[in-house]
Order: C-alpha cells, then sequence, then structure tokens
C-alpha cells in the first residue's frame, strides 16, 4: 500500500497539526510537513489543502512583507480550526488505535 | 531534452490546465503560485518539474486537494440551502471574532455548555410541571423535584452523548428542545423582576387603614442620603406623631426602613401604620439562628408608640443600608 493514498485521508489533520504549532506560509509548511516525516506530500496538495480550510473558515490568513524575499501569505488557526483539530485528532486517535488492534498480531516482517 | 522551464512557463501551464473553474476559485487556488515557483526554483539541484511533477500533474493535484466543486445540481436544494445559510453565519461568525468581547465570548462559551444542560432540563421539567403544580420557580413538593431531577439528569446525559451520534430527527428534536428551554428561561427572567418588586412591598397583616394600592417610596433622598424615616415637626418645633402621608392619588407613601432598621411592630396590640410617621423604627437585632420566624422577633410587648414621645428615632446617614427585600420578600412570596 502506498502511504500517499493514507496521506490523502489525514492531510486535513496534518495541516491543521502544523499550524496550531505557529502560523506558517504555503511552502513552510510544505518543508515542515516533510521534516516531521511526511516526505511524499506534494506541493499542490499542500496548497489545495489550504486554501480549502480557509474557504472553510478553519484558518484565519494575512500577508506577512519580507525585505528580501516575495510577500508571504501566512496562514493560522482561527477557533473554527481548533475545534475541528479537535475532533479529527480525536476521530484519528481511535482509529490508529482500532487498526494497532487489529494489527497486533501481524508480524511486519 | 528540452531547457527546464521558467517558474513564468509553469504557472501559465497550471493556469491553463485550471482555466475551466470559476474565476474565483481559481484566484483562490493560484494567488501565491508564483511565489511558490520562485521559492521552489531557488533551491538548488533540481527544476521545477523533477521537484514538482509537470503541471498538469501539479494543477490536478491542486484541484484534488481544494476539493473541485461537484458538478453543480448534484446536491440536493436542501442541502445547497443548508450549505449556504451555515456559510452566512461561519462569516458573520467569523467578523465577530474581531471584537475582543465577541472572540472572548466564543471561547468562553463551551466552557458554560454544562450549566445550559442543567438550566435546560431544569425548565423543561418546570414547564411540564406548571399545569398541575403551584406556579413557582421551584419544584413544588418531592416528586415534582424527582422528576425535576430526572429530567436534568437526562438533560445532562443528552449533552455528554453529543450532537454527532444523534440521528437526523433527534437532531431536530434536540434542536427543538433547546429553543423552548432558551424561550422558557428567557421568559422565567424576564418575569422575576416583577415578581419580586411586588415581593418587596411591606403589605401583609391586618391593617384596616391602608389603602390599596399601597404607594411605595423607593428612593427618596435627602442630603445625608436615603431617606429611612420622616420626623414631621409643627411650625413652632414641636415633633408631630402619627403624621399620615399620602401622594397625589391618595395612596399612602410608605419608606423603605433600609437594611438596618426594622418597624417595631407590637405583639398584641394592631400592626403599626406604616404610613403614619415619624415610623417606630429599631435597629435589626442579628440572630443566631436565622431560620428562626421573623415576625416573632421583631415583635416587642406593648409599647405606646404614637404616645411615647420620646420614642422617634433619629435617622442617620450610616443607618441608610441598601434597600433589601430580606423583611418581607418571604411572607408575601407565600401569600401571592
Amino acid at each position: 500500500m502506498d502511504s500517499s493514498q493514507l496521506l490523502k485521508g489525514v492531510l486535513d489533520l496534518a495541516v491543521l497539526a502544523v499550524l496550531a504549532e505557529r502560523d506558517s506560509y504555503g511552502y513552510d509548511v510544505v518543508r515542515r510537513l516533510r521534516e516531521v516525516g511526511l516526505e511524499d506530500v506534494g506541493d499542490a496538495s499542500v496548497y489545495g489543502t489550504l486554501r480549502r480550510l480557509f474557504k472553510a473558515g478553519a484558518l484565519t490568513s494575512y500577508v506577512v512583507a519580507s525585505d528580501e524575499g516575495p510577500h508571504r501569505k501566512y496562514y493560522g488557526l482561527n477557533d473554527v480550526g481548533r475545534s475541528l483539530l479537535q475532533t479529527s485528532a480525536k476521530t484519528w486517535t481511535s482509529f490508529a488505535a482500532t487498526m494497532n488492534d487489529l494489527l497486533k498480531e501481524v508480524d511486519p516482517g | 531534452m528540452t531547457p527546464p522551464m521558467t517558474p513564468q512557463d509553469y504557472a501559465a501551464a497550471v493556469r491553463a490546465a485550471l482555466a475551466d473553474l470559476p474565476a474565483r476559485d481559481m484566484d483562490a487556488l493560484l494567488e501565491d503560485l508564483d511565489e511558490h515557483l520562485a521559492e521552489v526554483a531557488a533551491e538548488p539541484g533540481m527544476s521545477l518539474e523533477e521537484r514538482l511533477g509537470g503541471p498538469e500533474a501539479y494543477a490536478a493535484e491542486l484541484r484534488a486537494a481544494y476539493g473541485g466543486r461537484p458538478s453543480s445540481g448534484g446536491s440536493s436544494l436542501g442541502g445547497r440551502l443548508r450549505e449556504r445559510t451555515s456559510g452566512a453565519v461561519r462569516r458573520v461568525h467569523t467578523r465577530l471574532l474581531v471584537l475582543p468581547p465577541y472572540r472572548q465570548a466564543a471561547v468562553f462559551a463551551p466552557e458554560l455548555r454544562p450549566a445550559w444542560w442543567v438550566l435546560r432540563g431544569y425548565a423543561i421539567a418546570l414547564a411540564v410541571l406548571a399545569p398541575i403544580s403551584a406556579p413557582g420557580l421551584i419544584p413544588g413538593d418531592i416528586p415534582a423535584w424527582v422528576f425535576t431531577l430526572a429530567v436534568v439528569w437526562g438533560s445532562v446525559w443528552l449533552g455528554r452523548r453529543g450532537r454527532a451520534r444523534a440521528s437526523r430527527w433527534g437532531r431536530v428534536l434536540l434542536l427543538g428542545a433547546n429553543l423552548v428551554a432558551a424561550v422558557l428561561v428567557v421568559t422565567a427572567m424576564a418575569d422575576v423582576p416583577s415578581t419580586s418588586s411586588r415581593g418587596v412591598a411591606f403589605d401583609y397583616g391586618p391593617r384596616p387603614e391602608v389603602y390599596a394600592p399601597g404607594m411605595r417610596v423607593e428612593s427618596v433622598s435627602s442630603l445625608g442620603g436615603d431617606v429611612s424615616n420622616i420626623l414631621p415637626y409643627a411650625e413652632d418645633g414641636t415633633p408631630l406623631h402619627n403624621v399620615r402621608l399620602y401622594d397625589q392619588d391618595g395612596n399612602p407613601i410608605m419608606l423603605d426602613p433600609g437594611f438596618d432598621q426594622e418597624i417595631v411592630i407590637p405583639c398584641d396590640g394592631e400592626p403599626p401604620i406604616r404610613n403614619a410617621y415619624p415610623l417606630p423604627l429599631k435597629p435589626v437585632e442579628r440572630r443566631a439562628d436565622p431560620t428562626e420566624p421573623e415576625a416573632e422577633a421583631t415583635c416587642v410587648p406593648a409599647t405606646p408608640a404614637p404616645t411615647d414621645a420620646t420614642a422617634s428615632p433619629t435617622p442617620s446617614a450610616e443607618q441608610s443600608g441598601s434597600p433589601s427585600p430580606s423583611p418581607s420578600a418571604e411572607p408575601s412570596r407565600r401569600s401571592r
């Protein structure tokens, strides 16, 4: 099973979790997700997810001017985003526990 | 081998691949595409295409992650209406979040949820009991209490179970119950001030001289503060007693003796006339047992108060405590 298939289902949660740590702009979110080990994450997927979450009212955004580089659009969680993160995290935790339970006897070799 | 694409070429290709999207969505999606591509291109080692895949693949990924839009007409009218309503509510909510008080309330509100569950159950239980028991804001007897506690328990249980598990009809029912409870609570709150202000009036006991409706002076004040008694004097300086005061409509004018003083009630005579001045006042004796009935403690063996010329108390600024409903709220509530 390709882990990118799994990632699709939890990318929202991963992006919310990264933003809960601190506000970020698009490419920074991509880099931080890769840093924690989600190597397969696609740039466009992250950008699309950010836009969708923003459109759904879960994120705030603001533009930060920078002297040397381009102006960057930062995203952060608002109250909707925080509660979304909370419920999604709960769902994920119980789902992961169920899967771990199921796979207890399986030897991954 | 073709030369690597420049960020401009790549961006143009992505835009072309998304050209079928509505302009608004496209703008939102591609807002910082140029910045992103510039940043990726600035990283050494790999070309844009090696790093991101082809522009078509990039566009497809972007579209998929954005959720695209299911071809319009796919969702039901009710669903679209609901979406639009919740969208409007969310927009208002987001806009209001700019105001600090609203933001604080929004953060604080979820913590009050359990209190609402209790209040909701209580209100609904009282509303159900209202036709069969004495009206009031507390259940009248033990069965009523048991019923009320059971409903409160049910309400809290429902609240703790969470909305997510309820079926669609369950959710509609719950919403209805919440609305009913909210209306009940608001009407009860609107009703309370009127009943309690009625209760404050000292209007019990046999008082043939008092004309109904008794007029009560809520806040008469002089230079020294609130007035708790009136000391009438004749022109030549003799203190007058038993002077009855009435307003322009013939209603007796009554004063609130204040928190620290009470009217002396003789044990065996007529109760004092409430608009006969000066009032026979004495300082309130603090009893050790506050549950002791007040009337017994305040009554004094017959002293001919009206004829006792020296009994006129001197009101002072210190004695004018805030008006308190305590002396009379109990008996008049009982008489309601």
